[in-house]
Formats: structure tokens, sequence, C-alpha cells
């Protein structure tokens, strides 16, 4: 179990949020966004400064009900990469309570499903259960954010298992590999630079005392927040939660991230290779740092997603269009921005190319795409467009509770707050196309690039590019 | 929950707190529209959405031997232009609706689905019926589409688990048998493609006799029935499909893959079981106890919880058309590679011999009964559910009386299914990995 969520994919974060209160019969996504987003969400604090949030469907089958820590793998100390997610893998064996594997199977004894997920930014723990089974669920998870039982035996068997999931995602992925590879040279200073599973030899070396007190200093109440949604109601998880989780006390404050940033005045276009015979469809991406929804200037961060959207929503966007459907010199191109960080974030661009086309051709389309946007801006008719696409994506989100529990949770975890999500509609609605082209002369400087490159290897190296089996 | 499992959560929670259940079971209407057509149907008038998902019974078995792919590719193309909308108006026409519409082939169906606001039902589902009618296959777009399958299909050449995954096909389908191949094609199949191979498929597929149908969402079943038949309504009586005959898997070979990498990968096969078979519950709650989801699987125990020796193990039941088969699969570190595939044939040898235990059973029950709520998170999830009940052959009624279906199976049935399943030791073996020092 355990995925992890890379950064980028827990992206999306404002810009997929909740709707609110519908109109009558309109064609017009729109229109039907009208009001706060999303008025059945609401958030509150226990005594103990566990903050809470509820997510109310009376239509839905089942109730989701997670614990989110503020603490993720940019929290580690340096040299003690993975410790972050190793804790995560330790949460499921067992407390005194609940020894061995009595976690997993006492969720599976109801017909529950369990995970969780480690990203840069918080670590999260979820049960999905039929809502009468919802206060044992509380119980597990108020047991083991506080009475973790370590051992080392434990410890020395799941690293294994930690390593085996390296092995499996990053070791045999070129495709990973060239990613983490970027993640170094565009975060040079702040801790987002670190594979979230951590390196190698760092996980090698972590020892269960380390471990303990990492879970002692950041798993406690003040700490994290706690999320229910499906079919209860406010006063049900409020009186719920107060019995099982407002008298557990906190053993150490809550944690304010304070992290090393980036430094601005660094101006060095880096080009990163990795070569592998694994390749067969050569590819570039090209990354670049970006405000978060927290971090950037009011409207830079909408600008950001907008400005996503409008080059690569759909097949009709901006990039697929030019490079794979008029001028067929990609099979493959586009963008994506990660605004759920919590710091500054990657924005990226990418493009397999066609036929005989070069990936330093690419690389010029990519960069030209921006410069177009830079210069001349976007059509109002783009932007209803985009906007028009997220609101209605927004619609269907609220059809299911359990997606609206992730999106409330990794909004408040990074900082941000319930009116965030709840004046998202506005500030989509108060986004101009010069914003728009304001962001990306901004941010997108081509000498502050990190380019990757995904390759075939050069026939006479062949024999010296072999990996390493180890 | 079972009585044992409920005892085992007494033992080690003392429950400060109940919260009482609100069973909500779901309304399930068969409605049969005026030209005979049956939709499965769940009325929910909350939110104004509705989601219809249904499936064409003949998949991409149905191609003509050389033109493996033409499925998966007409199915890319019936949104790319229909009716009076070229590609790109086609396309911008459900954006202005909100309306999503896609399509999903395998070998034995073609899947299909939608989601429109109910204030934009008729002009959403004119849009779908414009995609299975008047579809452009747009040579230009055609041309495009391929090359981006052909991407995708030169991509998986190397890739580990396409890999394993066409050499288990190999092993254990016989040479000729549409399984062989992958929904996809190949390189020389998809550059064979023309449109005329597209537009006959989906004549022969795209029938009345062969659909399956299911509806959720803020809809009445009179307007079920109106939109129903004007969309469907006029498709041919029947379908013009191949038999593709039954077949047993050929069993007990082993292939090593040669790959340079820091994992090796195992994938197997043994036999499995029908999903008519009166074993087959018992048998889904064997694979459970041996390799189902989580930690506490005898495979997932022995290999992860006590060795470290992966990640993840898992074995499932797999059930199409045309065959029925009991898999498994494990990434495991390459120096431990046969320590690994000695665990996991014990104790397949031992779930033959011995079957589960009485509380492995009891917890498996409990789990497979309890988890089945699960499968209804929102419209879409819903009505695909549906349509995946129809595809099994499964009555309406059967989200009501699966419960006591599973609570019914004995020990003795376990412990007979698991003989079937595993009793003669017969297994196909892929490894994938650098070859053994």
């Amino acid at each position: 179990m355990i995925q992890q969520f890379r950064r980028f994919c827990a992206g999306l974060i404002v810009s997929l949020s909740a709707f609110g209160g519908f109109a009558g019969a309109a064609e017009n996504a729109d229109l039907l966004l009208s009001g706060p987003l999303f008025p059945a969400i609401e958030t509150f604090h226990l005594e103990n400064g566990m903050q809470v949030g509820v997510v109310p469907d009376a239509r839905a089958t089942f109730v989701t009900h997670m614990v989110w820590y503020r603490v993720g793998a940019a929290d580690e100390a340096s040299g003690k990469s993975g410790i972050a997610h190793f804790l995560e893998h330790l949460l499921f064996k067992g407390t005194e309570k609940f020894p061995g594997n009595a976690i997993d199977r006492t969720v599976k004894a109801v017909g529950g499903n369990h995970n969780a997920f480690t990203s840069h930014d918080y670590t999260g723990y979820f049960q999905k259960v039929t809502r009468e089974h919802l206060p044992l669920m509380m119980e597990i998870e108020a047991d083991r954010m506080m009475n973790v039982d370590f051992n080392a035996a434990d410890v020395d068997v799941e690293r294994q298992v930690v390593l085996e999931e390296r092995a499996r995602g990053i070791e045999t992925s070129p495709r990973a590999q060239l990613s983490a590879a970027m993640d170094l040279a565009l975060f040079k200073n702040h801790p987002y630079r670190r594979p979230i599973i951590g390196w190698r030899n760092e996980i090698e070396s972590l020892n269960v005392d380390e471990i303990r007190e990492f879970y002692e200093r950041f798993y406690t109440p003040a700490n994290a927040i706690l999320i229910v949604a499906g079919n209860v109601t406010l006063d049900e998880v409020k009186s719920l939660a107060g019995k099982v989780y407002a008298p557990l006390q906190n053993r150490a404050p809550a944690y304010q991230p304070e992290r090393p940033q980036e430094p601005d005045e660094l101006r060095m276009r880096q080009v990163i290779t990795v070569r592998d015979p694994k390749i067969t469809n050569e590819s570039i991406t090209i990354t670049f740092r970006v405000p978060s929804f927290r971090t950037g200037l009011p409207g830079e961060n909408e600008a950001i997603d907008m400005l996503s959207e409008i080059l690569s929503g759909t097949t009709r966007s901006r990039i697929y269009r030019d490079m794979v459907i008029d001028r067929q010199i990609a099979t493959s191109a586009g963008a994506y921005a990660g605004s759920g960080a919590r710091d500054d974030t990657t924005f990226a661009l990418y493009a397999t190319p066609k036929g005989e086309v070069t990936l330093e051709e690419m690389e010029k389309e990519l960069f030209a795409a921006i410069d177009r946007i830079a210069r001349d801006g976007v059509t109002s008719d783009e932007l209803d467009r985009a906007r028009k696409r997220l609101f209605a994506n927004a619609i269907y989100a609220q059809d299911s509770a359990s997606g609206l529990a992730n999106i409330l949770g990794r909004t408040l975890i990074v900082g941000n707050r319930l009116e965030d999500i709840r004046s998202w509609p506005d500030r989509l609605r108060a986004i101009t196309p010069a914003q728009i082209q304001a962001v990306a002369a901004k941010f997108f400087d081509p000498d502050k690039a990190v380019i990757g490159l995904l390759r075939r290897p050069i026939d006479f190296e062949t024999a010296s590019l072999k990996k390493d089996p180890a | 929950m079972t009585r044992a499992a409920a005892l085992f959560i007494a033992c080690i929670a003392a429950l400060l707190v109940i919260l009482p259940s609100s069973a909500r079971a779901l309304d399930i209407q068969e409605v049969t529209t005026e030209k005979g057509l049956k939709v499965l149907l769940v009325e929910d008038h909350s939110l104004p959405i509705i989601a219809l998902s249904f499936a064409f019974r003949g998949g991409s078995t149905q191609e003509p031997a050389g033109k493996e792919g033409a499925l998966n590719l007409m199915a890319a193309l019936l949104d790319e232009g229909a009716g009076s909308y070229t590609g790109e108006a086609y396309q911008n026409r459900l954006e202005d609706l909100a309306t999503h519409v896609s399509f999903n082939p395998d070998r034995d169906y073609l899947y299909g689905g939608l989601k429109t606001l109910s204030a934009n039902r008729d002009a959403g589902f004119e849009m779908l019926r414009l995609a299975l009618f008047d579809p452009h296959f747009d040579e230009k777009i055609l041309n495009r589409i391929r090359d981006q399958i052909l991407a995708g299909v030169r991509a998986r050449e190397n890739d580990p688990g396409s890999k394993a995954a066409k050499a288990m096909r190999e092993l254990i389908y016989p040479e000729g048998h549409a399984y062989r191949q992958t929904t996809e094609g190949s390189e020389t199949s998809l550059l064979s493609l023309t449109r005329d191979d597209l537009e006959a498929l989906r004549q022969r597929i795209m029938a009345r006799d062969n659909l399956i149908l299911s509806v959720v969402g803020d809809i009445t079943p009179e307007e079920v029935r109106k939109t129903i038949d004007r969309l469907f309504g006029d498709l041919p009586e029947k379908a013009a499909l191949i038999a593709v005959p039954a077949i047993e898997p050929h069993l007990g070979d082993m292939r090593h893959v040669v790959y340079e990498q820091p994992q090796t990968r195992f994938a197997w096969v043994s036999k499995g079981i029908a999903r008519d078979d009166p074993d087959y519950m018992a048998a889904y709650l064997v694979n459970q106890v041996l390799g189902g989801s989580g930690l506490t699987s005898r495979l997932s125990n022995e290999v992860r919880e006590k060795r470290g020796l992966a990640y993840g193990i898992s074995t499932s039941l797999s059930n199409a058309r045309a065959v029925s088969l009991f898999t498994g699969s494990v990434a495991t570190r390459s120096d431990f590679a046969d320590e690994t595939l000695r665990v996991m044939k014990a104790e397949m040898h031992r779930m033959a011999e011995e079957g589960p235990t009485e509380a492995e059973l009891a917890l498996m029950k409990s789990y497979t009964i309890g988890a089945y709520a699960l499968n209804f998170d929102g419209a879409s999830d819903i009505a695909r559910t549906l349509t995946g009940l129809q595809v099994q052959g499964l009555p309406a009624n059967y989200i009501d009386t699966r419960a006591a279906l599973i609570s019914a199976v004995t020990l003795d049935d376990a412990k007979r299914a698991a003989k079937r399943l595993l009793g003669d030791g017969n297994y196909a073996l892929v490894r994938l990995g650098p070859l053994v020092k």
C-alpha cells in the first residue's frame, strides 16, 4: 500500500475545487456556479488545536475518514531524506491496542479500504467505510497518532519494503530518474529538490530513534487535520471528534514549516539528459519555478492555472493544436501546473517529437508558445472557454464526497482556507487576459529553465551506459 | 459483518461511541423502452447531473485478422467529428454543454459513457447519438490519432510490464486466438487500417441485441424511455458478431525474459473459474485470503510483511468471455528473486492442500460484503457498476442478494474451491529480470 502523491499530481488543488448553488436550466456551466462554492462544507477546531473539515453528502453510501499531518518530505532534516514516507509505512505496524497487523485486519473486518500518502508538504491516512464504522476508524487513527510501537526488527523489514518501492517506482523508470534529476536542478536550495521517497543511501541509514523522534515532533493533534466526508452530518462529526480526538493531549506544538527558499539571483539554463536503452520515443520536459497559491501575489496563481489550461487543457488548446494537430511535429505536447504546493512550485511544458523532428526543435517550439502569450496575450474567447471547463469540472466534482475530502484536505493542510475554496469562482471570473500575459512574461525566463531530455543511448556508448543492477 | 469478525473487533477495541447505520440501499429500477431496450436506472434528483454507461458486446476480438487495433482506433475517433460538426466543432459543442463523452474498448466489449448536466440532457445525448451514428472518421484526424497510438505501442516495446504481459499472452493463449493481441494492435496492423475498416467494424458491433445500458441521476423512468430510444433506438436490431471460441489457457511452461534492471518481476497464471460457476464466490474468497488487497493476505504477509522482499504481491481472478484465469504478480529484489518464488509457490501449495482457515474465511467474507458499498462513489461510478453487473450476467437484484451469497460460503466450499484453482499445481510463469548469477 502507500503510494506517494507527486507534487504535480497534488497540483490542481484550487483549480479543481468544489461548487455551490445551482441556477436553473442554463447551458453554461459559468451560470451554474453562482454564489460561494460548496456551502455544505464546514470547518472548525477542537480545543487541542486539531482542525476538522466536514463534507456532508446525504447521497453517499459510505464515509471517507482522513487524518492529514502538516509534515512531508520537505520538512526532513538534511541527510534524513525519506523519513516522512518511511514513518507513513510504520503507522501500519501497530500499537499496543492494535498490535501487529490488527489495523489492517480491523479495517478489513468492517469492509473498509485504507491507505496513506506522503507528499513534500503533508502525510495523510484514510479509510473508506460505511458510516456505522466511522467511530472505530477514528479510534484507530487517534491511537496511532500517539501510540505507535516502534521496534527495530519491524523497521528493518519495512526498510526493505520501502527500498523495493523505490526500485519499482524510480530505479526502473528512466522517466522517474529524469524527473528526480530535474527537481534537483530546479530547486537549488528549497527541499522540494529531494525525492519524496528519499535517497537510497539515506533510507538505508535511518534508525528507529530518529524515526520515533520525527513522529513525536510532528504527529500531534495541533499539527493534524481531520476530514470526514460522506453520509454524516456536521453535528455527528462534532460529537464523535469531540469524544475521540479532543481528549488527545498535544506532545509538541503545531508546526509551521519554514523552509529555505530559492535564491532569485541565479540565472542559468540547465540541460539534464537521461539516456537509457529502454527509451523508444525520445521526449523533452521543460520546468520553471512558479508561485503557489500561498506564495504568489493575489491573482498570480489563478492566472498561472488559466495559462496552463489555455496552453494545454484540451485538444483545442494552444500547444496541442499547434504542434500535434496543425503542424504535426509532435505526437504529444502540453503543460501542467503544480499549484497545490505550499511553496513555490513547478510548471512544466513537455513534448514528444514526431518522426525526424529533433528535441531541439521541440524546445524552441515550447518556448515560443509561452513567448507568444507573453508578447501578444490571450483572447477573451480562450479565457472564457478555459474558465468554463474548470467550472464544469467543479460542478461534477461534487458528485464524489471522497474526491471533495481530498480537495479540502489538500487545501487546508498547506495553509489555505475554506474561504479560498468558496471564493474560487469569483477569483477565476476576475482574471483578465492582461494578467495571464503578465504571468507568462514574469515566470518563464528561458535562462532559468530546466530542460530535461529523455534519449536513446548513443550507439558507441551503449556498453558503458548499461545500468548497474545493484 | 460476520459474528467472528464482530467478536474480533470487540476484543481489540472498546468502542467509545457509536454511529447508527443508515442502510441506504440503491433503488434500482429496470426500465424497458418501446424499442425493447433494457436499462438499469437509479433515479437521484439531488444533483443536476445524469450519467449514462453503456457497453456493446464484441470487443477487439471482433477485428478481422491483420486488422488488430481497429476497434481502439475507431473508439478514439468517434468523438473527433460527427454529424454536422467537424472534429473541433464537435469538441467545442461538448465543452459548451459541459458534457463529457468517453469510449473505452477492451477485448470483449466496447464501453462508453456520458456525463451531462440535466439541463443539457437532450443536447448532450444528441452529441453522443451523432458519434455513434454518423462519425466522420476523417482521414487527417485518423492519421494523427494512429500516429499517437503507434507512439504508445513503440514506447511500450521496452516497458517491463508490457513485455512481461506479452510473454504471458504468448505462453498461455493458442496461436491465432484474438486474446494474444493487445487492443492497441501492432505496428503492422495499425498501418494497414483504413477508414473502411473502422466503418465496417462500427456497423457490425453497434446494434441493439448486444447493448447493455445503465443510467443514474436526475432523470425519470419516462424520460429514460424516450431518451434512450432516441439515442439507441435506430441501431440495427442484431449485431454481426464473430463467435470467439472459449479456450483453456496453456499452463505448465515458464519463460525468462532477460532484462537488465534492479528488480525481477514474476507473473503467473493458473486455472480460473467461470463467473457463473457455483464455486465462484468461494473461489473469490480464497483469492482474497491468498493474495487479495491489503497487508493481511497470506502472500503479502509472507513476502512483504515478514521478509521485506517486495512492495506488493497480489493475485486475482480474471474472467473474460472466452477464458477464466487466476493470475498473480510481484516485483522483487533480483538477488532474492528465487526466495520470493519459493515462498510464493509454498503458499500456493499450502492453499491448495489446506484451504483457508475458518478465521481467514470469516474475515474475508466480512470484508467482501462490507466493501461493496465503496463501489458507489458518485453517479458515473454507480452507472459503471451497474453496467459491470450486466456484463457479468448478474441480475439487478444482485446488489441485494450478494451478501447472502457470500455468507453462505462454507469452509468446505472454500477448501474445494482452493483445490479446484490450485490443486493440480499447474501454472504458467513469466520471469522478467537479469540472468540469474
